[in-house]
């Protein structure tokens, strides 16, 4: 007969992305018999996302600031702002170490197919920001996929007239590889060889 | 290319073993359902990724297994195919991360009956056949592809709530991938045309010239006047798209037409001819490759069934000048004639089983 907790956990833990019920049911036994506490300790800090983590003022990526280090860092270019599709990319391109400029995070990338248009991407905090802030140059770093495309495709039209340079990174990087999994060098090359669109 | 080594598990009827296969003729003959289809499938699914014939690749695994697993050797080069739920793939041992260093190792062409209906039925097929042998030319054409109808499905979803800006920037996109798309498509014809109507004529005497066409919005001296032709058409389309909420233009509706004598093949050609003209066009593709400086695998399922003793002679020694390794399938193998013996090994196929037959008989 099944057992409510057990149950509960299984069923939770089996929504994440990449977790079916079978590693979903194999995680929940080894809590079980993992020492008393591993799985309060676990359970706290996932708890602590909520509420402890927002979205930056600025760039939109998650920190548990009204502004994240990037941006409330003194030492970073203020002039060149990178746009990517996922604060892991950011992390891959802070990797990459070849950046000094700053981030905007857009939380997704254009695709009528998922319902994700536009209006659902972090793009109006970003106008906002380039009216406001004296930036000179965009960077467009979405995906090398079709998604990705359209969605550097659509900003480029939005941004035509308004005075900033706008640039896509090179398409050095194989068709289909995200951003979030492309190697540190490939990355600081794909940065350096950007194109103006 | 030569496949030196075949080894399978779990694919179809075919009894688990392995296979050695370096000859340039390899004979796969027994009688009706034995496996002999399926011997080639295997080949295909490790050259290509996908099966042969038109069914699913999940197909492909024997009935009560969980995984089928094809195993190669190609000039000197391994190669393995693992299929379960997902596939897996290994180059040397080792798994690979980029399909293109996979296809890097291996390319195939095939010939079966059932392709009758390349020519025959709708204009898709011919354009998926067109597509098949740039890919062999040239790997990188199915990422093109994918591209290309990943935007057409975006467009189309696009198209129930459309945005102008929007749809503007995926006509852009699509006009760009199309117009590249269409250019690989007419590169291959082109190959091909110089050959097609002489492998036609030396397999079944008839005089006709066979010319290949391809149709397409996207058309210009080059890949930029192909962009703006393939973009101004979507331009003009772009009410009428709207209004019905469908993507009405672009090389997804390209056509491929091939004329024998000027006339249309698909309506006008007989059986024979047909399948002649069909056969000829796989010949064409591997003298183009020879002309790359490639050799493709090619296999050739139920040769019994389409030419006769004088006709089958005459495209061996065609084959041997080509310098493509061979596989053919046959439910009886004295009807092929002509196949160097010192250079051809033969399997016999009963119930899944390959045993190897002593050479010449
Ligand atoms: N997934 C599968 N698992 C096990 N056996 C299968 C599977 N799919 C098909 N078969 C068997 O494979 C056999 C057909 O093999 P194949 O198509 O290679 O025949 P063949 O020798 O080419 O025959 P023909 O001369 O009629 O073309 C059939 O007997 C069928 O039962
Ligand atoms: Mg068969
Ligand atoms: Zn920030």
């Amino acid at each position: 007969m099944g057992n409510a907790p057990i149950d509960e956990a299984v069923a939770q833990l089996s929504r994440l992305p990449g977790i079916g019920r079978k590693t979903a049911t194999r995680l929940v036994y080894w809590l079980l018999r993992s020492p008393t506490g591993t799985a309060a300790t676990i359970g706290r800090a996932l708890s602590a996302l909520e509420g402890g983590v927002r979205e930056c003022d600025t760039c939109c990526d998650f920190t548990d600031q009204i502004r994240c280090p990037i941006c409330a860092s003194g030492g970073r270019e203020q002039g060149v702002v990178c746009v990517v599709e996922h604060p892991q990319d950011v992390r891959a391109f802070e990797r990459s170490a070849g950046f000094r400029g700053r981030y905007h995070v857009l939380h997704g990338a254009i695709s009528p197919l998922d319902g994700v248009g536009p209006a659902e991407l972090r793009i109006r905090p970003l106008l906002e920001r380039i009216r406001s802030d004296e930036i000179r140059e965009v960077i467009l770093a979405t995906d090398p996929d079709v998604e990705g495309d359209a969605t550097a495709l659509y900003l480029a039209r939005l941004l035509r007239g308004v005075g900033v340079r706008v640039t896509r990174i090179a398409r050095g990087l194989a068709v289909g590889t995200e951003i979030e999994y492309a190697d540190p060098a490939s990355l600081s090359r794909a940065l350096e060889n950007r194109q103006e669109l | 290319m030569r496949l030196q080594r075949l080894a399978t598990r779990g694919l179809r009827n075919l009894a688990p073993g392995e296979l050695h296969t370096d000859a340039s003729f390899v004979v796969f003959s027994g009688l009706n359902a034995q496996g002999k289809t399926n011997a080639l499938e295997a080949i295909w699914f490790l050259a290509t990724l996908r099966p042969l014939r038109g069914f699913v690749v999940r197909d492909l695994i024997a009935w009560g297994e969980e995984e089928a697993a094809v195993g190669g050797t190609v000039d000197g080069h391994a190669l393995k195919v693992m299929q379960g739920k997902s596939r897996r793939l290994f180059l040397e041992g080792q798994a690979v991360t980029q399909l293109s260093q996979y296809f890097g190792a291996v390319r195939a062409v095939a010939f079966s009956p059932s392709d009758e209906e390349v020519l025959r039925g709708e204009p898709r097929l011919r354009r998926q056949w067109l597509d098949r042998a740039a890919f062999t030319a040239d790997p990188s054409h199915l990422d093109l592809v994918r591209a290309y109808h990943r935007a057409l499905d975006q467009k189309r979803a696009l198209l129930r709530s459309p945005d102008p800006v929007l749809l503007d920037v995926l006509d852009e996109q699509l006009a760009r991938t199309g117009a590249a798309v269409a250019e690989a498509r007419e590169r291959m014809l082109s190959a091909l045309e110089p050959h097609v109507t002489r492998y036609h004529r030396e397999l079944s005497g008839d005089q006709a010239v066979v010319e290949p066409r391809y149709r397409t919005v996207a058309y210009g001296r080059s890949t930029a006047d192909r962009t703006g032709a393939l973009h101004d058409a979507l331009q003009q389309a772009r009410a009428e798209e709207v209004r019905r909420g469908m993507a009405l233009v672009g090389p997804h509706r390209d056509e491929v037409r091939l004329l024998l004598d000027g006339r249309p093949a698909r309506t006008w050609a007989s059986r024979g001819q047909v399948r002649s003209l069909l056969l000829a066009l796989k010949l064409a593709e591997l003298q183009a490759a020879r002309e790359r400086g490639d050799a493709p695998l090619f296999l050739l399922d139920d040769l019994s069934s389409e030419l006769d003793g004088d006709r089958t002679r005459r495209l061996v020694s065609i084959l041997e000048g080509l310098g493509s390794q061979v596989f053919v399938t046959t439910t009886d193998p004295s009807h092929i004639q002509g196949l160097p013996e010192a250079d051809t090994l033969h399997f016999s196929v009963r119930e899944g089983q390959l045993s190897a037959l002593p050479a010449a008989r």
